[in-house]
């Protein structure tokens, strides 16, 4: 049971960002207010939650991590009241996200010589969809 | 000896037989230049007409994990054959009009392989004989002829040269 001025906070991965300007919704209660900061999504509550309760927490402008690795775990904390003393419920590990690499659609390749076995010049042209970040490599 | 030319300045190649590894580009910051050219040098075209399989590329963060890759599609197709750098045709006899042997030199350009084959044109005033048959004399450890027509023979590779020189 989580009572007025009680609160869920989340934490994303540290590889994921929230836009600043992101707008975060719950179905749980329309009364509830979802706060977004530096990767911290709180939600006051406004009235009371019982236990089981099943949320559904949506967040836009999400930016997905750059590397198609397992993330580390996002964490899930609720308390009775306003205060941090007054812990709950928490989640710290096995929530995590998979990321998938992106497949690039343009790309082409032209050799300067169409003559068998010649040693020539090959030009690649391409089109990324995301940055190589620094120290990457093609 | 492959080299490239690049847009963000100095790359280390790393060739690894069909595998190049562009590396130490990004050193001093991220590449957001996501349009991209590559130019390398000393690359050798396949042998034959056939399309190519696909190149592929992959992009690769620091960590390193898969960021952006493409593995169909990007292929390529020669159309011009290269020429032999070699190739004498000598008669055992000179006489007009004798049933004789010749002695072919090839000297290919390109590695052959078993079964593949070479197509000889003869002169059309030339005749092949319906029995012709075929010897290897150097380079080569076996071969087989066929008659496709009066004036041109298929002479098949059956074992692989052992020089290029045949």
């Amino acid at each position: 049971m989580l009572v007025n001025l009680g609160f869920i906070q989340l934490r994303f991965p540290s590889s994921i960002a929230i836009d600043p300007t992101a707008v975060c919704n719950d179905n749980v209660t329309n009364s509830s207010t979802c706060v977004i900061n530096s990767g911290n999504i709180t939600l006051s509550i406004n009235g009371s939650i019982p236990a089981l309760t099943s949320f559904l927490l949506t967040v836009d402008k999400v930016k997905n991590s750059a590397e198609s690795t397992q993330t580390t775990s996002f964490t899930i904390y609720s308390y009775y009241d306003a205060l941090y003393s007054s812990l709950v419920d928490r989640l710290e590990t096995g929530l995590t996200v998979t990321m998938t690499a992106n497949p690039i659609t343009t790309a082409s390749v032209t050799p300067l010589s169409l003559t068998t076995y010649a040693v020539t010049s090959y030009t690649l042209n391409f089109v990324l969809k995301d940055d190589i970040s620094q120290n990457g490599y093609i | 000896m492959v080299s490239a030319s690049f847009p963000t300045g100095t790359c280390q190649l790393v060739p690894n037989s069909q595998i190049l590894r562009i590396t130490n580009c990004f050193l001093t910051g991220a590449m957001t230049i996501w349009t991209t050219q590559i130019v390398l040098n000393g690359i050798r075209n396949p042998p034959s007409f056939k399309v190519s399989e696909s190149f592929k590329i992959q992009t690769y963060s620091s960590v390193p994990t898969l960021t952006n890759f493409i593995t169909s599609g990007i292929t390529v197709q020669m159309n011009t054959a290269s020429t032999l750098s070699t190739f004498t045709i000598t008669p055992l006899d000179s006489t007009v009009h004798a049933n004789t042997k010749h002695a072919i030199r090839i000297i290919h350009v390109i590695p052959l392989l078993i079964n593949e084959y070479v197509v000889l044109n003869f002169d059309s005033t030339m005749q092949i004989s319906n029995t012709v048959s075929c010897t290897a004399l150097s380079g080569l450890s076996a071969i087989s002829c066929i008659r496709n027509s009066n004036s041109q023979l298929k002479i098949i590779y059956t074992a692989l040269p052992s020089s290029q020189t045949l």
